[in-house]
């Protein structure tokens, strides 16, 4: 017995250091200041910002940092967001990330960036995925374990162009393969996992009466009309509003030999401003988004906006 | 789904754990052998037939080496056939694209239009590492050091357990296959010390081995950009990264084989405390040299051409040249074996070929360095003479793993004549260490890690029981110990965002 009492106190006072470990790394003390490593930044970036005062919180991959600028939302309508996507970010990694922000924000409203619906990495690496996402969300030390550095004085390196979750990229490189979304009736299959994940987020959005829209920004090299076709049997079977800018129609035109980066991955910043200048129309339009500027609690956005259109490149 | 991945620690191997004791005794040994496939069926999917193919061809040799009625001429012929099927699918899965793109280049010098198709195959998990077990297991019968195995399941689990398959200890049948299915319950004490070896495992492999990683990458991969002190400064890296990590993933090994009561042998016996390359050998990857000497330089030595030879050259050539012959004959097969075991590479062979001639001029030096010994009054066991050797082997070492390391024996040239041409020491202090993807607190982590590492290399080499002497500290000391280990992983491990992802090196041989 006693020995049995001697196991239970060594995993509770494990526990207890874990917790206490964690409370270091907790929304009170992380900010884009500590040493917070790159895919972790837009964490670090959303548990920054002035608690509920971002109205749309956007999730994806690489597409949706790349792709949406908060700072044109803010721009052309006033509304206030935050692009919490990371490269090669998962449906796992989204969900998290979505409760992770709702601790400190209340948004009205949640856009997926739809190319998390196709990565799928194995039954293997999608469990140690949600075991580390899982582990990641009670214990933040494992995932903020770096902040020691910043203990030495070692802040690390904040991205620069770096806004709301938004990254400036200025560079071109032309894609020229022609059309990508050729009409078919077939459907790419989304895997149970990332579905089960998928259903998740919207679980947890109607619960806190968070409306959520399906957005596939333009890319010729992750998207193609069976993958239109599967996001739009999904949001038609959860009554989700889609829009997929990847259609001719829908959206500006993108001058694919000027507005992507890297042959037709990414948006550059050109690319970007447009949809994001659609899209922050959309919204205006179809939700009841505020308009904040002017407010003093948002003069914070003006400066950062400033500092944003002169580093934005003029063409 | 590696063994310091979690999915494999906090998933795999707790099911495992809980099987295994709640089967009654007699079927834990199948509980074992149905993970074993399992775990090898997650990683290698269908080539498991080609696995349990081996399985079957080995159990049915062994069988056949045992038959009383067969003549020796007959036992050799069978036995031949076994290996000979076994080393024929490693060659043609490992080493048939490299050897045909080899001989396409022969082709193109003498203006043949014809090429050999370079087919790629993919490899079963662990296939080095097993065939080298199958030979064992029909040499050994063939030899009468052991009998076959009757229950040809209890033989798969001999050649399949799960914690080994992917990078060994490569054991011996006659050393491991009985703890195997004995069934043993899962005891405190071992579980207990198995968790703490996998905690040191994951400390060495995570904390110093991945960290290192980054500037391994940095500089191997961009090496045109660098010389001079950054690759010095690489090949040190590679070799703590290389050695932290193996030594590493053993410790996770044998600790997963602790928490079953199954004791497999060690592979590292503090490698860096050695005075010469040869005995570098002899600690360092213990198991696979003790291989090589077993099936290969042993039945070369007492071979009936080396016996020959023996006799004639005593007569005519001297005994210290006949000596040395003799020891050429059977060492240069085993470090060609070494080099290509490795990989299908000519820097493999010529990391073989390095150790073979650094070896055989160790022995063809070694009347010479005793003599000078003796004139100069200098004592062999001085403790600064001893510094001065350990200090010798480790640069040894450190330029066989650059040439290990690099991705192909000319560009490992490259970057050994790169540290002569570009030699500017000042680079070790002026700040260019920072700019090959570590920064000052990543050394001192690593410093630190290499420090406790040495501290108990040092205990051990001092025939110190630290395993034994943690379970008999008081409990204070103990958690203390387990605590440290843990929070050191989770704090300084190199995992998660702004780290890279870094594969077992040695499941990829």
């Amino acid at each position: 017995m006693r020995d049995f009492k001697r196991k239970i106190l060594f995993f509770l006072l494990l526990a207890l250091m874990l917790a206490g470990a964690s409370a270091v790394c907790s929304p009170d003390h992380i900010n884009l200041t500590k040493r917070v490593e790159g895919r972790d930044q837009c964490i670090a970036g959303i548990l920054s910002e002035t608690e509920d005062s971002v109205d749309v919180l956007i999730l994806g991959d690489s597409l949706s940092i790349a792709n949406i600028s908060p700072m044109e939302l803010w721009k052309e309508q006033g509304i206030t967001s935050y692009v919490c996507g990371q490269s090669g970010q998962r449906a796992t990694e989204s969900y998290y990330l979505l409760k992770q922000a709702l601790k400190t924000q209340t948004p009205r409203l949640v856009i997926l960036e739809t190319n998390i619906f196709f990565r799928y990495e194995g039954v293997f690496s999608e469990t140690e995925n949600s075991l580390a996402e899982i582990v990641y969300y009670y214990f933040p030390v494992f995932r903020f374990h770096n902040i020691w550095k910043s203990f030495s004085g070692n802040k690390g390196t904040v991205l620069n162009g770096y806004y709301k979750g938004f990254q400036i990229h200025g560079e071109t490189a032309p894609y020229d393969c022609g059309n990508y979304m050729e009409k078919t009736e077939e459907s790419e299959k989304l895997a149970a996992l990332v579905r089960y994940r998928l259903n998740h987020i919207l679980k947890i959005c109607a619960e806190q009466n968070i409306q959520v829209l399906l957005v596939s920004t333009p890319s010729p090299m992750n998207y193609s009309y069976q993958k239109h076709n599967a996001i739009q049997k999904f949001a038609d079977h959860n009554s989700l509003p889609y829009i997929d800018f990847n259609l001719e129609g829908t959206g500006p035109d993108i001058d694919w030999t000027k507005e992507t980066m890297d042959y037709g991955d990414h948006l550059n910043i050109y690319g970007a401003v447009k949809i994001s200048d659609d899209l922050a129309s959309y919204l205006k339009e179809h939700y009841d988004l505020p308009d904040h500027r002017g407010e003093q609690a948002y003069h914070s956005w003006e400066e950062e906006l400033e500092r944003y259109l002169q580093e934005v490149p003029v063409r | 789904m590696a063994y310091h991945k979690s999915i494999y620690l906090f998933l795999f191997l707790p099911a495992v754990l809980c099987t295994y004791q709640l089967a009654p005794q007699k079927w834990r040994w199948k509980v074992l052998l149905g993970y074993s496939y399992l775990f090898f069926f997650f990683i290698s999917r269908q080539l498991i037939l080609l696995f349990v193919a081996t399985t079957a061809w080995t159990y049915w040799i062994g069988r056949m080496l045992y038959g009383q009625d067969r003549s020796k001429k007959k036992k050799r012929i069978i036995l031949s056939a076994g290996i000979l099927v076994l080393l024929g699918v490693l060659f043609f899965l490992k080493y048939s694209p490299w050897s045909a793109e080899n001989i396409n280049v022969l082709l193109e010098k003498t203006d043949t239009a014809y090429r050999i198709p370079v087919i790629t195959w993919a490899l079963p998990i662990g296939i080095s590492f097993y065939t080298l077990q199958a030979v064992g297991y029909m040499v050994d019968i063939y030899w009468g050091k052991v009998k076959p195995e009757k229950h040809p399941g209890k033989l798969a689990l001999f050649l399949a357990f799960f914690p080994q398959i992917m990078e060994g200890p490569i054991c011996s049948y006659s050393d491991t296959a009985d703890s195997l299915w004995e069934g043993l319950p899962v005891k405190e004490e071992n579980l207990r010390a198995g968790c703490i070896r996998i905690l040191w495992g994951l400390f060495k492999k995570m904390v110093v081995a991945d960290r290192m990683y980054l500037l391994v990458k940095t500089v191997f991969d961009g090496y045109e950009g660098y010389g001079g002190a950054a690759v010095i400064a690489a090949a040190i890296g590679y070799t703590i990264q290389l050695y932290m990590e193996f030594s590493g993933t053993m410790d996770i090994i044998i600790g997963n084989g602790w928490m079953f009561g199954i004791r497999l042998p060690e592979n590292f016996r503090q490698p860096f405390c050695s005075r010469s390359a040869s005995e570098f050998w002899k600690r360092w990857h213990i198991t696979l040299g003790a291989w090589f000497r077993t099936y290969i330089f042993y039945p070369i030595s007492v071979s009936g051409v080396l016996k020959k030879w023996n006799r004639y050259g005593r007569k005519h050539a001297g005994k210290y040249m006949t000596k040395l012959t003799a020891y050429a004959c059977g060492l240069f097969p085993v470090w060609l074996c070494n080099g290509l075991w490795h990989g299908a590479r000519w820097s493999y062979i010529f990391y073989g070929m390095y150790y073979f001639v650094l070896i055989l001029l160790g022995i063809a030096f070694e009347p010479v360095h005793s003599r000078l010994m003796s004139l100069c009054h200098i004592d062999p066991s001085s403790a600064l003479l001893r510094r001065l050797q350990i200090l010798k082997t480790w640069c040894i070492i450190f330029i066989g793993e650059l040439f290990f390391r690099a991705d192909s024996l000319s560009i490992g040239m490259k970057m050994f004549a790169s540290i002569f041409r570009e030699f500017r020491p000042e680079q070790l202090w002026d700040g260019t260490l920072l700019t090959l993807g570590l920064d000052g607190n990543d050394y001192a982590v690593i410093l630190a890690g290499c420090v406790i590492a040495a501290v108990v290399g040092a205990l051990k080499e001092r025939k110190t029981d630290i395993q034994e002497k943690l379970q008999k500290s008081c409990v204070l000391v103990r958690w203390g110990v387990c605590y440290g280990l843990i929070f050191a992983v989770i704090i300084f491990g190199a995992y998660g965002a702004g780290y890279l992802q870094v594969d077992l090196i040695y499941a990829g041989f």
